[in-house]
C-alpha cells in the first residue's frame, strides 16, 4: 500500500489528545445526594483499576477511529494486480489509421472490416475502445461492450487528409493506457507508410499495455503518382508554376499531363516532362493573372487508386505592391545597392530612394529597410523606432561607424580586430536557410554588440557575438545585421546567401508568403481577433462570437482559403500531405520486430520474476475506510453511552 | 392483620402504604403488644402496679367494680406504663431527614415513630405535645392530655415536610423556656451535630427534671454506605459538593460515623439519658420496644 497525500500523516499527533484526556481523567464525578457531609472529607482521586479498566476498550476504540481518519486524509492505494489478477477483463483499444494514405485503393474498407472482425471475436466481458488516428488522436465515446453500436460507429468514419506520425500517437496513446482502469490490448489497423515512422524506436513503444498488434492494410506492390509540389511566381503580372510529379513510372510518361485550373474558369493542359534533375515536372507559364489573389487547381490527369492527390491548389496574388521604405542619409551607399537589388528581385516590393531631405515615413510603408543606422541622425532614428513601435517592421544594418542610435547605444557597440566566421545559426527562423553557405560568410572587421534580454540570436559569430538578430520593439520588430554592408566589413553581400536572406527577410518582416500561407491538411491556424477566414467554397470560418479573441482553426480540406485580418490578408493554400503519399511501406519484419518490442516485455518479466506486476494498477481504498470510520463512530457513540448510563446509575 | 408475623406491619415499607399516621400508629402499638404478649423477650407488659381513689374526672373504665362490691370503695386501677407523664415529641425536620436510600426516607420513619410514641403515649394517659424543628422552631403543641391532642399531633406530624438546616440548640433552648413541668422528652434526629455541644443545650433540660430519650435515626446508606465509583456527595442541607473514593468511604467515613454514634451513645449515658440508633429500614417494634424500656428505667 502506498499513500497519496503522505504529508496528512502528521495528523497521528493527534491521537495523543484521547491518550491525554484518559489520563489526566479527573471526570466529573456522578453527584451523588447525601445528607450530611460531616464526617466526609475531600479526597484525590483514587487510582481505581477497576475503572480504568473500563475506559480502555473506549479509548482503544478512539485511537483506532483517529487513526481510520488519519488514513482516509492520507489517500491510501493498494496495487491491484493486472497480470496476476484473477480478473480477465480487459480494454481494447482499435487504433485506426485515419491518415490521407488510407483513401489509397481498399486499405479504408480494408481496415474497417479487420477491426470489425476483432469485435466480434472479443471474449465476454471485454470493453473496446475505438480511437482515430492521423495528425491528432480522438477518442470516439466510451469504453463499450456493445458491439453493435461500436460497428456502427465505425460504419460512420472517414478517412481523412492529415498525415499520421506514429511517434506522436504512441504518445498521445500513452495517457490513454495510463489512466484505464482494465489491462489494455492495443490493436493498430494502418497501411504502414514508412513515413509514420520516427527516427527514434524507442518513441514506437507503448508502456503499459498487455498487448501491442500492428493489422496492417493495403498491399507492398500498391502504387501512387501524385502532385508533390509546386513551384510558383509572378513575373511582370504574368504567373508561371512548375508542378513537380512523383510516382510515375518511366514507361507512363508520354500519355500523362497535368491540368491546370485558374479561378474555376480557365483549363490549361500541360504533358509530363523529366527534366534534367531526374524530376518530372509539367511547366505552366505566361498565367494571365488578375489583381489580388489568383486561384488555380492542378489536377493529375492520370487514373490510379488515390485520386485525392492527384489535385493541388495553389494561389498567385497579383498587383500587390509592398513600400519597402528605405531610411538612409547617404544616396546610392553600396549597402543600400546591395539591399535594393535584393527587395527588387520581388516583384511584389516598391523601393522608394532614399532622400535625406523627406524624413517623414509614408503612411503606405509596409516596411523600413536601414542601410547603415551609424549614419542616421538621431531624429530619424527615433521616428524609425516609433514606427516599429506602432507595429512596423524594419530591416536595420548597424553600419560600420559607431552609431547614435538609441537601440544600439554608444556603450554597445565596439569593434574587435579578430577576423569571424559564423558559428550558431537558428535555422527555425523563417528568414534563415542553407545553413552551409552561411558558413562561408567571413567578418573581416567584426562589431562587438551588446545584447538586450530579450533579443533573439539568428546567427552569431563563432566567438559567440551577435551578426544577425531579432529585437521586438513595442508592438513591431526589427531585424538588425551587427555589421556593415559596404563590402569590406564581410562578404555577406556578395555571398549566394545574402539574396535570399533579405528577401526572406523582408516577406517575414512585411508578412507574406511567411511559410503560413502554403499548409499541409490537419494544419493549425492562428487567427488574430478580428480576423476572418474563408473556405474554399467562400464559408466564413470565424464564428461571430468568437470575433474578439485568438481562433485556432484546424484545415482538414484542400483548397485556397482567404485570411483577411489586420496584421495579414492574403490566400492559404491546404494540399495533402505529400508524405502521405509516399506508398513505401514498413516491411513486415520491421513490424513483427515492433510488436515484440511490447509484447516481449512483460513476458520476460514474468518469466524471470514470477512476483513481478508489469501492470499494476492503482485501486484507491477511500470508500472502504470512509466506511470503516462511520462505524466507528457509531461504536464510540454506543459505548461511550454506556458508560455514561453506567456512571448515572452509580450515582443514583 | 397477619398474626403469623407479627412484626410485619411493623416494617416501614408495610406502614408507608398505609393511608394515614393513625392507622400506622394502632397498627405499629397493637402490633407491639401483640408481640410482647407471645415473646419472651419482652420485658414490659401492661400488669396491674396499684390502686388508687377515685377522684372526680377519673374515667370510670378504669373503676375496679369487683373492688367497689367488695368494698363499697371506688378505686381506680393502675397498671405499669400508666403513669400520666408529659411526653413530648422533639422532630427534626430538617433537609437532612429526607435522605432515604429506598422508599421510607428518614422524615417518615420519624413521623411513624413520632405517631406510634404518640398513641402509646395517649394509651398510657400521658399528655403528649410536639415541637417540629429544623434551623429553628417551625411548629409547636405544647403537651396536652386533652381528647383532641392526638389528633392534632398527628396532623401536625402529617403536614410536618423537609426544611432547610439543623439547628438542634435552638430548638431546645426553644423548647426548654416553654415547657416548665417535668415529663418524657424523645428527641427523633439524625443527630449531625456535636454530642458535647447537643448535650450543652439538653442539659437545662435534665436539670429541670425532664428525662431525655435520643432516637438516632440513620438510613442504612447512610450508615454504611457502599460507593462503586468515585462520587461528588452532596450535602443536602448546604448543597456543598465533596468528593470521595469508594475507600475512603469503606475505611475513613465508617470509623468517623462510628466514633460519633459512641460518643453520643458515651455522653448520653453519661448524662443518664437514653440513646437509641435506629436503622430506618429496620421494623419499628425493636424501636418502639427500647422506648417501653426507657420508660420502665426512668426515674
Amino acid at each position: 500500500m502506498s499513500l497519496l497525500s503522505p504529508i496528512y500523516l502528521i495528523g497521528l499527533f493527534s491521537i495523543g489528545i484521547p491518550l491525554w484526556l484518559h489520563l489526566m481523567n479527573r471526570e466529573n464525578p456522578p453527584i451523588q445526594d447525601f445528607a450530611s457531609n460531616t464526617f466526609l472529607e475531600p479526597t484525590p482521586v483514587a487510582s481505581s483499576t477497576n475503572k480504568k479498566l473500563r475506559f480502555r476498550k473506549l479509548l482503544l476504540l478512539r485511537l483506532v477511529l483517529l487513526l481510520v481518519l488519519v488514513f482516509l486524509f492520507a489517500e491510501p492505494i493498494v496495487n491491484r494486480l493486472g497480470l496476476w489478477s484473477s480478473v480477465d477483463t480487459k480494454l481494447h483499444a482499435l487504433v485506426i489509421d485515419q491518415s490521407f494514405s488510407m483513401r489509397h485503393g481498399d486499405r479504408w474498407a480494408q481496415a474497417i472490416g479487420k477491426a470489425k472482425e476483432l469485435l466480434n471475436s472479443l471474449p465476454h466481458g471485454d470493453k473496446a475502445l475505438l480511437v482515430t488516428a492521423d495528425h491528432n488522436m480522438k477518442l470516439l465515446g466510451d469504453e463499450s461492450t456493445d458491439v453493435t453500436s461500436l460497428g456502427n460507429l465505425l460504419n460512420s468514419l472517414k478517412p481523412g487528409y492529415g498525415r499520421l506520425r506514429y511517434d506522436v500517437m504512441i504518445a498521445q496513446l500513452q495517457s490513454l493506457i495510463d489512466e484505464a482502469t482494465l489491462p489494455v490490448s492495443v490493436h493498430l489497423f494502418t497501411d504502414a507508410q514508412s513515413s509514420g515512422l520516427s527516427t527514434r524506436i524507442r518513441d514506437l513503444v507503448p508502456g503499459g499495455a498487455t498487448e501491442f498488434r500492428v493489422v496492417p492494410v493495403g498491399f507492398d506492390t500498391d502504387k501512387n503518382v501524385f502532385i508533390r509540389s509546386v513551384k510558383q511566381f509572378e513575373r511582370q503580372g504574368e504567373g508561371e508554376a512548375t508542378v513537380y510529379i512523383e510516382g510515375l513510372d518511366q514507361d507512363e510518361m508520354p500519355e500523362n499531363t497535368v491540368s491546370l485550373i485558374l479561378d474555376d474558369s480557365s483549363e490549361l493542359s500541360r504533358t509530363i516532362e523529366k527534366i534534367p534533375s531526374g524530376e518530372n515536372v509539367a511547366r505552366f507559364t505566361g498565367l494571365a493573372l488578375k489583381k489580388g489573389i489568383n486561384r488555380f487547381s492542378l489536377r493529375l490527369n492520370i487514373s490510379d487508386a488515390l485520386t485525392e492527390d492527384n489535385q493541388y491548389f495553389f494561389a498567385i496574388e497579383s498587383g500587390q505592391r509592398y513600400l519597402a521604405h528605405f531610411t538612409s542619409n547617404t544616396k546610392n551607399s553600396n549597402a543600400e545597392v546591395f539591399l535594393r537589388t535584393a527587395v527588387l528581385a520581388d516583384d511584389r516590393f516598391v523601393a522608394n530612394k532614399p532622400d535625406p531631405m523627406i524624413t517623414e515615413i509614408p503612411v503606405e510603408t509596409r516596411l523600413i529597410i536601414v542601410p547603415d543606422e551609424s549614419a542616421l541622425p538621431k531624429t530619424q532614428i527615433s521616428k524609425v523606432d516609433q514606427f516599429v513601435r506602432n507595429g512596423g517592421n524594419a530591416l536595420v544594418v548597424t553600419g560600420r561607424a559607431i552609431p547614435s542610435s538609441e537601440s544600439i547605444t554608444d556603450d554597445s557597440v565596439s569593434r574587435s580586430n579578430v577576423e569571424s566566421t559564423i558559428g550558431y545559426i537558428d535555422k527555425s527562423h523563417p528568414a534563415i536557410a542553407d545553413t552551409a553557405s552561411w558558413r562561408e560568410i567571413h567578418i573581416f572587421d567584426p562589431v562587438t554588440f551588446k545584447q538586450q534580454p530579450n533579443d533573439r540570436i539568428l546567427i552569431s559569430l563563432s566567438d559567440g557575438s551577435p551578426f544577425i538578430i531579432e529585437r521586438l520593439v513595442g508592438k513591431g520588430r526589427k531585424i538588425i545585421i551587427v555589421s556593415s554592408l559596404d563590402g569590406i566589413q564581410n562578404d555577406l553581400p556578395t555571398s549566394p546567401v545574402f539574396a535570399p536572406f533579405v528577401l526572406r527577410t523582408i516577406r517575414e518582416l512585411a508578412g507574406i508568403n511567411n511559410g503560413a500561407s502554403e499548409l499541409t491538411a490537419g494544419s493549425n491556424l492562428v487567427i488574430e481577433p478580428g480576423g476572418q477566414l474563408f473556405s474554399p467554397s467562400g464559408e466564413n470560418l470565424v464564428k461571430l462570437s468568437a470575433l474578439g479573441k485568438n481562433n485556432r482553426i484546424e484545415l482538414n480540406e484542400p483548397g485556397v482559403y482567404e485570411m483577411r485580418s489586420s496584421e495579414r490578408s492574403g490566400a492559404i493554400t491546404v494540399n495533402a500531405d505529400p508524405h502521405e503519399s509516399s506508398m513505401e511501406r514498413l516491411g513486415s519484419a520491421f513490424l513483427t520486430d515492433w510488436q515484440s518490442l511490447v509484447n516481449d516485455e512483460p513476458d520476460a518479466i514474468s518469466k524471470e520474476n514470477p512476483q513481478a506486476r508489469p501492470d499494476i494498477q492503482k485501486q484507491p481504498i477511500w470508500y472502504g475506510l470512509l466506511t470503516a470510520l462511520f462505524v466507528l463512530v457509531i461504536l464510540e457513540l454506543l459505548y461511550a453511552n454506556h458508560l455514561l448510563n453506567i456512571r448515572r446509575g452509580t450515582a443514583s | 392483620m397477619d398474626t403469623a408475623n407479627p412484626t410485619r406491619l411493623l416494617k416501614p415499607e408495610v406502614l408507608s402504604k398505609f393511608t394515614t399516621l393513625e392507622l400506622v400508629a394502632r397498627s405499629v402499638v397493637d402490633g407491639l403488644f401483640t408481640g410482647l404478649h407471645r415473646s419472651p423477650y419482652f420485658g414490659f407488659s401492661q400488669e396491674f402496679a396499684e390502686y388508687r381513689s377515685y377522684n372526680e374526672g377519673d374515667d370510670l373504665r378504669f373503676v375496679d367494680w369487683n373492688v367497689y362490691a367488695r368494698t363499697n370503695r371506688t378505686v381506680i386501677k393502675r397498671y405499669l406504663g400508666d403513669t400520666n407523664t408529659r411526653l413530648t415529641l422533639l422532630l427534626d425536620a430538617s433537609a437532612s431527614m429526607a435522605y432515604s436510600s429506598f422508599s421510607v426516607s428518614k422524615l417518615e420513619y420519624a413521623k411513624y415513630l413520632a405517631a406510634a410514641l404518640a398513641f402509646l403515649g395517649k394509651r398510657q394517659h400521658d399528655a403528649i405535645g410536639a415541637l417540629v424543628f429544623d434551623e429553628s422552631v417551625r411548629e409547636v403543641q405544647m403537651p396536652s392530655s386533652r381528647p383532641d391532642a392526638f389528633q392534632r399531633l398527628l396532623h401536625l406530624l402529617d403536614r410536618t415536610t423537609p426544611g432547610a438546616g439543623t439547628s438542634i440548640d435552638k430548638a431546645l433552648s426553644a423548647f426548654a423556656e416553654q415547657v416548665p413541668k417535668r415529663g418524657l422528652v424523645v428527641l427523633i434526629s439524625d443527630f449531625y451535630t456535636d454530642p458535647e455541644r447537643l448535650f450543652k443545650a439538653l442539659r437545662p433540660l435534665i436539670y429541670r427534671g425532664q428525662d431525655i430519650a435520643l432516637f438516632h435515626l440513620l438510613d442504612p446508606t447512610e450508615h454504611r454506605p457502599e460507593l462503586k465509583t468515585t462520587a461528588a456527595m452532596r450535602d443536602m442541607e448546604t448543597g456543598e459538593l465533596v468528593h470521595v473514593t469508594p475507600e475512603y468511604i469503606e475505611q475513613k467515613y465508617r470509623h468517623k460515623l462510628d466514633s460519633h454514634i459512641e460518643q453520643l451513645r458515651t455522653v448520653a449515658a453519661r448524662e443518664q439519658s437514653d440513646y437509641i440508633q435506629i436503622d430506618t429500614s429496620s421494623p419499628l417494634d425493636e424501636s418502639l420496644h427500647r422506648y417501653l424500656l426507657f420508660r420502665q428505667r426512668r426515674r
